[in-house]
């Protein structure tokens, strides 16, 4: 999940630099694993406001723009003609470099004008996939602005690794509740300023819902007389850093809404619904529908649909449908805010071979609690950046789950993390986390928040008081040793006596416990343990002394030119008894002369 | 047959049967550890 660093800080104003609080998060458990910069390769891009448009002498197809930037003028050679003097418009002057181009900017010549540069659409920005236009600089800037500071295109983006215990993580919300966990700096809500029209959103639509389960509720909001246009440019920008495309404003502040809250909703054009009612209901088997992709599904009976009393509207929590899907020529909204169970939304999700940053969140579970305020959010924002008139209420079918309760021995806790823990200490640490919790005794319960579905049961608790004191207090200690050690008596002699023979002055040897039949009777033992299967026929006993194998070697090394030899062998002889007896037994042997060795 | 070719690989030798040859030439290439 990306999570940009200025949104987070909106809603959870941490003054710690990217590095450090992308360090704190990780150790707290949302681990970063990148920190991004978007706009790396854009500098030198400067705010600059239109002072005159001209034909272009030699092109019917381009215009001339004299620009200032404050500290001078600039004539740039352009192919669109949507800016009028007065403007503010980004301009990439010589040496400015921009995210779509390679190079940087250089003076050039078009078409028998000197171009100093160029202007930027939203594309050569980074921004949007637009280009079909000079961006126009919101008026809160000023001209020589750097147009990177100014859209906030400095700020450093997060990349969030969300583990499937951790859906809340895929929310800019999510990840502030936990930089607020790790610093105590007190969480803030998105500000929605809503106004509502007297017209009622009841009298404009309605909602059935036939199958409970796999929606338990689903909720709407209507806005009337939207204008089609492109969202804010730092708030497109965001959409960017956070990975969505920007499409239209009202397309924008659903999505925008969704990555705040973690809540997928969807828009619908009002005026081409069927009986101006939502049906929540299953497909039938065999059902056709048009994604929003273009692409024409055949839906089973497994899958649940949003319709209208004509047909399909959308695969519920996947993706819309083309029919009502929202267009240049939409004027009234419905606004979806619904809870898919999460299960049918990941079978449908597979069937389908179709996901989204939608289904992505359904299939692992998302808060039946935050459906009312994301939709307002969403709502807000809709009518800010795309006008619009809010009707008033929210239509709601349907029943949020109660709340579970789970609760914690705050002693386990500390016997568990083998440090301390206090009842003051857990009770602080799960209402940093946003928990509310009740105590007693010496138990603490706890009211689980819908947005965290990995809270079951005591451990996930104490997880939680871990992972809030922090993970470097659970100390290590090394396991205690119950006996003393030492060496038990046979091993200390056998070691006393093999470092006697060294000291001695002869090499330790470990040689094969096998013999041949013919050693056997060169030594007089009659019997030896007979190997059923032996390496090599011609040792097919298990050895019953040590001497004819330190014999055998030591001719092997006379026969290798080594004048000298002196070996011994601590090993294991064996005889046949019931069923074979085995001892251990040193031996030794020396052939040859040295010095050394003092007269035989 | 379990540590001898764990010295195999720690020591850099090409047959496992020199560990058993009782050969001074390879045996004089180890101190002991006593």
């Amino acid at each position: 999940m990306r999570v940009v660093l200025s949104w987070l800080r909106e809603l959870c104003p941490v003054r710690a630099t990217p590095e450090e609080l992308a360090e704190l998060l990780t150790a707290r458990g949302a681990k970063v694993e990148a920190i991004l910069r978007p706009w790396e390769s854009l500098s030198g891009v400067l705010v600059a406001r239109v002072v005159e448009v001209s034909d272009h002498p030699n092109s019917d197809k381009l215009c001339l723009a004299r620009v200032t930037f404050g500290s001078g003028e600039r004539v740039l050679v352009v192919g669109v003609r949507n800016m009028a003097p007065g403007d503010l418009v980004p301009l990439a002057g010589p040496g400015a470099s921009v995210p779509a181009l390679a190079q940087p900017l250089a003076a050039r010549e078009i078409r028998g004008v000197v171009s100093e540069g160029m202007l930027c659409s939203p594309y050569e920005l980074g921004i949007a996939q637009d280009h079909s236009g000079i961006l126009l600089l919101p008026e809160d800037t000023e001209p020589g602005d750097d147009v990177k500071e100014a859209l906030g295109l400095d700020e450093a983006v997060f990349d969030i690794e969300v583990t499937p215990n951790r859906p809340d993580l895929m929310s800019v919300v999510g990840v502030a509740r936990e930089a607020s966990a790790a610093t105590g700096v007190p969480l803030e809500s998105p500000q929605s300023d809503l106004r509502e029209e007297a017209e009622t959103a009841a009298s404009a639509a309605g909602i059935e819902i036939r199958d409970r389960e796999r929606c338990p509720r689903y909720l709407a909001r209507v806005i009337r007389g939207v204008s089609h246009g492109p969202s804010p440019v730092r708030k497109r920008a965001r959409l960017t850093a956070a990975g969505m495309r920007p499409i239209s404003a009202i397309v924008d502040a659903t999505n925008y809404a969704m990555l705040e809250f973690g809540h997928p909703m969807h828009a619908f054009d009002l005026d081409l619904l069927e009986g101006a009612a939502i049906v929540v209901r299953r497909a039938e088997e065999g059902e056709e529908l048009t994604t929003l992709d273009g692409v024409g599904r055949k839906l089973s009976g497994d899958d649940l649909l949003i319709a209208d009393s004509a047909s399909g509207l959308a695969v519920a929590g996947v993706m819309g449908g083309t029919r009502a899907e929202v267009s240049d020529e939409t004027r009234d909204v419905l606004l979806e805010s619904a809870y898919f169970q999460p299960g049918g939304v990941l079978r449908t999700s597979r069937r389908l071979g179709l996901s989204s940053e939608a289904s992505m969140r359904f299939e692992r579970g998302t808060d039946p609690e935050a459906l009312a305020p994301a939709a307002d959010r969403a709502c807000a924002l809709l009518s800010e950046w795309a006008g619009g008139r809010i009707l008033a209420g929210r239509l709601d079918e349907g029943e949020t789950p109660v709340r579970r309760r789970v609760s914690m021995r705050v002693p386990r806790a500390a016997a568990l993390l083998g440090h301390p823990v206090s009842q003051a200490d857990a009770v602080g640490s799960l209402e940093k986390l946003g928990f509310e919790v009740d105590t007693d005794d010496d138990q603490v319960t706890v009211e689980v928040p819908g947005f965290r579905v990995d809270i079951e049961r005591e451990v996930d608790l104490i997880e939680e008081v871990a992972r809030v004191q922090g993970y470097e207090l659970i100390g290590s200690t090394m396991p205690p040793v119950r006996q003393a050690g030492g060496l038990p008596g046979s091993y200390a002699f056998v070691g006393r006596v093999r470092r006697s023979l060294v000291r001695a002055g002869l090499r330790e040897v470990r040689l094969i416990p096998f013999t041949s039949e013919r050693d056997l009777a060169m030594f007089g033992d009659g019997s030896a343990v007979r190997v059923a299967n032996p390496l090599d026929a011609e040792q097919a006993f298990l050895r019953t002394r040590l001497a004819p194998g330190l014999v055998a070697a030591v001719g092997r090394n006379l026969a290798r030119n080594s004048r000298s030899v002196a070996l011994f062998e601590v090993g294991t002889v064996f005889r046949l008894s019931d069923p074979l007896h085995e001892g251990r037994k040193v031996g030794a042997v020396m052939a040859g002369s040295s010095p050394s060795w003092g007269n035989p | 047959m379990g540590i001898e070719r764990v010295a195999i690989l720690r020591y850099g030798i090409p047959d496992i049967r020199m560990l058993f040859e009782g050969d001074v030439r390879f045996l004089e290439q180890f101190q002991g550890a006593s």
